[in-house]
């Protein structure tokens, strides 16, 4: 991949207690990726896979690691690779002494942003997070949906290259999830490379370019959205009336036939599409869709943990 | 790190701090503190009230709580002062300080919970860098609350009393220096443990610890400078009991680890009495003890010797009419009087109190004492016990009253030799004459014989004193117990997993 800009290889964390030396809970076992610029990157996995590890190793909130973490070529531990990165923490704590606009001068004093850049930059990010009405209330008194788009916001203040983002649409109604989305597609289209961690599938499938399933510390499967929902063979189609007759038209052609009023859905090879839609015209049955199906990635993500949980691996 | 990064960290640090509910107890408590500074007057002639409302003399004042007549020249100067030591270095400086330590206490361990932690530490800024904020927002939580008492309160009396001291100024200084190495053992321990509760009650326990180790330690080092004395005069040839050597070596080693919180006290007292004390008007120049002016009233006859030993100093009241009406003689001898023999074959030191029971007994027998002479103590100034007799003598014309004052310093015997006539006035006026008197007094040795510990140490310790006693070193030592505390917090906090 050219132009990285976080990479890690053959990255181990083991959590040990104070004085343990030996054993403890492997979180990361071995984990090797790459992110290129201007990318979506999805994170998913079940609890405990090693996903928020893995970011807090690169944002250098975890240490002790073995093999190798980069973020815009430095190790975690220098603070400058965390100069042009964002994070919003899963059930983040934000100061409850500050009002959102304090809060937002905060951290961008801290990523070391002027005074004046800041006051050219917050108002339109409270704006565009949706906070501008209680910008000047204290975060102590916001509601849950609040404090994850203030939260959103001060991943934001600074204007990262990165922006690590785990579960950002936690706690936030439809609309604001909304708004969140389009947020995170126009970060997108400025160039910012997020890196997503959700359990909503749906969400990581309408947003991120490329998606790595983690289980147990590892890899299970990593790719786009199309190569982790491959077609399942099935093609729905929609004629314009109901046809009795469908079974002895589309005779020898596909197979598990599945008839309901105007939809029908058959078991079709690539090859065959072809020709069962010329079987349907020749009947001069009126064609309205045709849907070639794919397994979903929540499908996709649940047949590979249970593949893991049952033994496998599949990469 | 640049500068919008100290910014934002200190004003993250002063917003924090405006935000604690005990912080705002703290101002306004401070602000019931100041205000009656405002509202009383403690002038010279008496305490005002509400601006010259209403006005009681010291005498009625001292009467309402039944106690005899307070009077002495800088009576105002006292009594503001008390003031100050107990409002500042005591209620602040005890009870003050335990309400911030408990107040801020939670501040390293709040940053330090999970999804806190997350947020901040995920900054281009380094883990110890923000342990130190914090550590700081503390720190300026105790500085605002010490500078607005003592400012304060020193503007009020500047304003309404007409007088305050200076150095008073020092005691805020000095209130956030010992916080600060409290609070570093607040943080070091919030760190380890990322309790508030764990926090809290270290820090409380350590404060009263340190507190008591560094007195009993003053104790000690006073026993070995009396020892020391006792060698040098040959009275004693060994130094103390050897039983408890381990506890003293423990004590030491306590000592010196710690960080000398009451030092502190001793610095501001250090730096008062620099500032408010002048050159003395007459130093025995053979002897230990100096005069710093003249009694209200009267005037030093023949300044010309300083040497009490060969010439009395005099001082004299005289009337309009330039007629004596009291003297006052101050004179010197040596204490090694008696017929008692030391093991070095020397007269013992005679203790004052022996003169005066001497005095009374030849002055019982002596035909011109009117009435019985009375004996009694009279604490002097600088922590000098005088043992007094006081009696009435038949004078030229009409009876005379007497009273002779003994103190020992060392080798020496000081004497305060007094004689009334009638018309000096009351026997109130005469007290207060040899108090006035008294006040004057200043022991110009360190010597740990003739002083309790508190006022030896205070004597001895200061910036130019031996290494032991010397406020650099305390102050060094104490900030490098800090700084060692905060390195191990660093050392801890790098070790975090969050």
């Amino acid at each position: 991949m050219t132009d990285s800009i976080l990479s890690v290889r053959d990255l181990r964390k083991v959590y040990r207690k104070t004085f343990q030396r030996r054993g403890g809970i492997a979180a990361l076992d071995g984990i090797s990726l790459e992110v290129g610029r201007g990318t979506i990157f999805g994170l998913l996995g079940p609890n405990g896979a090693g996903k928020t590890t893995l970011l807090k190793v690169l944002l250098d909130l975890v240490r002790g690691y073995e093999g190798e973490a980069r973020v815009f070529g430095l190790a975690p531990s220098d603070p400058r690779s965390r100069r042009k990165v964002g994070y919003l923490p899963e059930a983040h704590r934000l100061p409850g002494h500050l009002t959102g606009r304090q809060l937002l001068r905060l951290f961008g004093g801290l990523s070391g942003c002027s005074p004046q850049d800041l006051d050219k930059r917050i108002d339109p990010l409270l704006d565009r997070v949706g906070m501008t009405v209680a910008a000047d209330r204290k975060v102590k008194e916001y509601s849950k949906g609040m404090q994850q788009r203030i939260g959103l916001a001060q991943a934001l203040v600074h204007q990262p290259e990165l922006v690590f983002l785990d579960e950002p649409t936690d706690g936030v109604d439809p609309v604001g999830r909304a708004q969140i989305r389009e947020l995170v597609l126009e970060l997108k289209k400025s160039g910012v490379t997020l890196f997503l961690n959700s359990h909503l599938l749906l969400e990581v499938e309408l947003m991120c370019d490329r998606v790595v399933i983690m289980d147990k510390g590892r890899i299970l499967r990593e790719g786009t959205i199309a190569d982790l929902t491959p077609s399942t063979g099935v093609v729905h189609f929609e004629i314009g009336a109901p046809r009795p007759d469908l079974d002895r038209v589309l005779a020898g052609v596909g197979r598990n036939l599945k008839v309901d009023g105007v939809r029908f859905e058959l078991g079709l090879d690539p090859v065959e599409v072809d020709l069962a839609i010329d079987r349907l015209r020749a009947a001069g049955i009126s064609i309205r869709a045709v849907d070639p199906r794919h397994l979903n990635l929540e499908q996709s993500f649940l047949g590979l943990v249970k593949s893991t949980t049952a033994g496998g691996v599949s990469r | 790190m640049n500068r919008y990064v100290l910014r934002a960290l200190f004003e993250d640090a002063f917003r924090q701090v405006l935000d604690d509910k005990v912080f705002r107890l703290l101002v306004v408590l401070a602000i019931v503190l100041i205000l009656p500074t405002f509202l009383i007057g403690i002038r010279p002639e008496g305490i005002s009230l509400l601006f010259g409302w209403k006005v009681y003399t010291y005498a009625e004042v001292s009467g309402a709580f039944g106690q005899a007549a307070a009077q002495s020249p800088d009576i105002q100067v006292r009594f503001i002062q008390g003031l100050q030591d107990g409002i500042v270095g005591g209620l602040a400086g005890t009870v003050g300080l335990l309400f911030c330590i408990a107040a801020t206490a939670f501040f390293v361990p709040r940053m330090l919970e999970k999804g806190a932690a997350d947020t901040l530490f995920s900054r281009p800024v380094g883990r110890f860098t923000l342990l130190l904020a914090r550590y700081c927002a503390g720190v300026l939580f105790v500085a605002v609350l010490s500078f607005l008492l003592v400012l304060g309160m020193h503007i009020g009396f500047r304003l309404v009393s007409g007088w305050s001291d200076p150095a008073f100024l020092w005691s805020a200084l000095t209130l956030t220096y010992v916080f600060a190495l409290v609070h570093s053992v607040s943080v070091a321990v919030a760190v380890f443990t990322r309790s508030s509760i764990a926090a809290i009650l270290t820090t409380l326990l350590f404060f009263v610890f340190t507190g008591c180790v560094h007195q009993g330690w003053i104790s000690l080092e006073h026993t070995r400078a009396v020892q020391a004395e006792d060698i040098a005069r040959g009275e004693s040839e060994v130094e103390g009991a050897k039983g408890f050597k381990l506890l003293k070596d423990t004590l030491d080693a306590f000592h010196w680890t710690l960080p000398k919180t009451t030092d502190s006290d001793f610095i501001v007292a250090g730096l008062r009495k620099s500032l408010t004390e002048s050159e003395p008007a007459l130093t025995d120049s053979n002897g230990l003890l100096s005069v710093v002016g003249s009694p209200d009233g009267f005037e030093r006859e023949d300044a010309s010797s300083s040497d009490l030993g060969s010439n009395p100093a005099v001082w004299i009241a005289r009337d309009a009419a330039g007629q004596e009406k009291a003297r006052i003689e101050l004179s010197r001898r040596s204490r090694r009087d008696g017929d008692v023999i030391d093991a070095k074959g020397k007269p013992k030191l005679r203790a004052p109190g022996s003169y005066s029971l001497d005095d009374s007994k030849l002055l019982e027998k002596d035909p011109s004492t009117r009435d019985k002479p009375v004996r009694g103590s009279r604490p002097g100034a600088d922590g000098l016990p005088f043992a007094w007799v006081r009696w009435r003598t038949q004078g030229e014309t009409t009876d005379v009253n007497r009273a002779r004052g003994f103190t020992g310093l060392d080798e020496h015997l000081y004497v305060v030799d007094a004689s009334f006539q009638p018309h000096f006035g009351t026997e109130d006026d005469r007290d207060r004459a040899l108090d006035r008197f008294l006040d004057q007094l200043r022991v110009e040795r360190k010597s740990a014989t003739n002083l309790n510990a508190q006022d030896w140490y205070m004597r001895t310790f200061g910036w130019s004193s031996p290494w032991r006693h010397n406020a650099f070193v305390s102050i060094g030592t104490s900030l490098l117990f800090a700084a060692v505390l905060l390195l191990l917090a660093r050392w801890r906090l790098s070790r975090i997993d969050f």
